[in-house]
């Protein structure tokens, strides 16, 4: 461990003692903040593998919809169907502050067929299986949206949690440790000079006592 | 504004335009990465990869992004059948490495 060096004087160690209670202040702010970020973290994570889980079954469900669609329907008549979307998903993408960590948050802005008044496509060349199908699709987009904010988050967050913690154990173990350290053996050093001093001085008091008898003593 | 985008082969992707969402088709790895950057490029807040090129969202120059969007997002696949229906998935072994990341050990995806 790098220790810190520094000259052992009264004004290093009221500077050192200053950094010290610095740096136990940050840590303890640190720490809360990586607590805080951590439960907000793991609640984001929660949600998301729920919503995972119940959009993977619609999708699946989607997905043999469209499957017998594709079956039922001529597939250049599907894709000409689908060129033209039922609903137009766009979403309006704002800053959400998590802990300091900057995070998005898309607010959906789609207008759906049931808006528009049906399904864009004609209904003489595409089968029922198909609208449904559609239907389905769009109804899953909110959730879609919804993970990709939730899986965004979470990224964003872990990278945030990792950084935190780093600081917090740089803090903990590296510099607190150095300071205290350095605080000791200044602490240690001016003590010796004090003592050092009073010796010196006892002695030079005792030379001059002497001193003082011996004159006494001549006359 | 910002569109929502989806990746994947044609036969995969095509019901997502059903969703109002901008499909990408790629035929091949490289192409659904070309396919990304300039989604990213054209302000996409949010890019679904599907099942064939969800691998591309583990890989170090779109998952270390710390850009808001795109939020690149493996779609949710179910194996097994469907009693037991069990999501495993790129996304959700993504989450599992964050949350191993961020708190140390796997708490939430465990069995």
């Amino acid at each position: 461990m790098a220790e810190i060096r520094v000259n052992p004087t009264r004004m290093e160690l009221k500077k050192l003692r200053g950094k010290l209670a610095t740096a136990r202040r940050g840590h303890k702010l640190l720490k809360d903040k990586c607590d805080e970020l951590m439960r907000q973290f793991l609640d984001i994570v929660r949600e998301a593998k729920v919503l995972r889980e119940e959009i993977a079954k619609k999708l699946s469900g989607i997905s043999s919809e469209f499957r017998l669609a594709a079956a039922e329907t001529d597939s250049r008549m599907m894709t000409e169907a689908l060129m033209l979307p039922s609903a137009d998903a766009s979403v309006e993408v704002s800053e959400k502050n998590i802990m300091s960590v900057i995070v998005p948050s898309f607010k959906i802005k789609s207008m759906s067929a049931s808006n528009t008044g049906g399904a864009p496509y004609g209904y003489a060349f595409t089968s029922g299986e198909m609208d449904k199908a559609a239907d389905s699709a769009a109804a899953a987009a909110h959730d879609l949206i919804r993970l990709a904010e939730l899986e965004k988050s979470a990224q964003l967050l872990c990278r945030e949690i990792e950084r935190t913690r780093r600081r917090v154990n740089a803090l903990e173990y590296i510099m607190i440790p150095d300071y205290e350290t350095a605080i000791k053996n200044i602490s240690m050093k001016l003590d010796e000079n004090e003592r050092g001093n009073l010796t010196r001085l006892m002695k030079v008091k005792d030379m001059m006592l002497k001193e003082k008898l011996s004159k006494e003593e001549d006359f | 504004m910002a569109e929502i985008a989806v990746i994947g082969k044609r036969e995969e992707a095509l019901c997502y335009l059903a969703a109002g969402f901008t499909v990408y088709e790629a035929g091949d790895a490289e192409s659904a990465r070309n396919a990304l950057r300039q989604s990213a490029l054209d302000g996409c807040a949010a890019v679904f990869l599907t099942s064939e090129y969800s691998f591309i969202a583990l890989e170090d120059e779109f998952s270390l992004s710390e850009a808001l969007t795109p939020a690149i997002i493996p779609l949710p696949t179910v194996s097994g059948d469907n009693k037991s229906a069990e999501v495993r998935d790129v996304g959700t072994s993504l989450l599992k490495k964050y949350v191993e990341r961020a708190v140390g050990a796997d708490i939430i995806f465990r069995d």
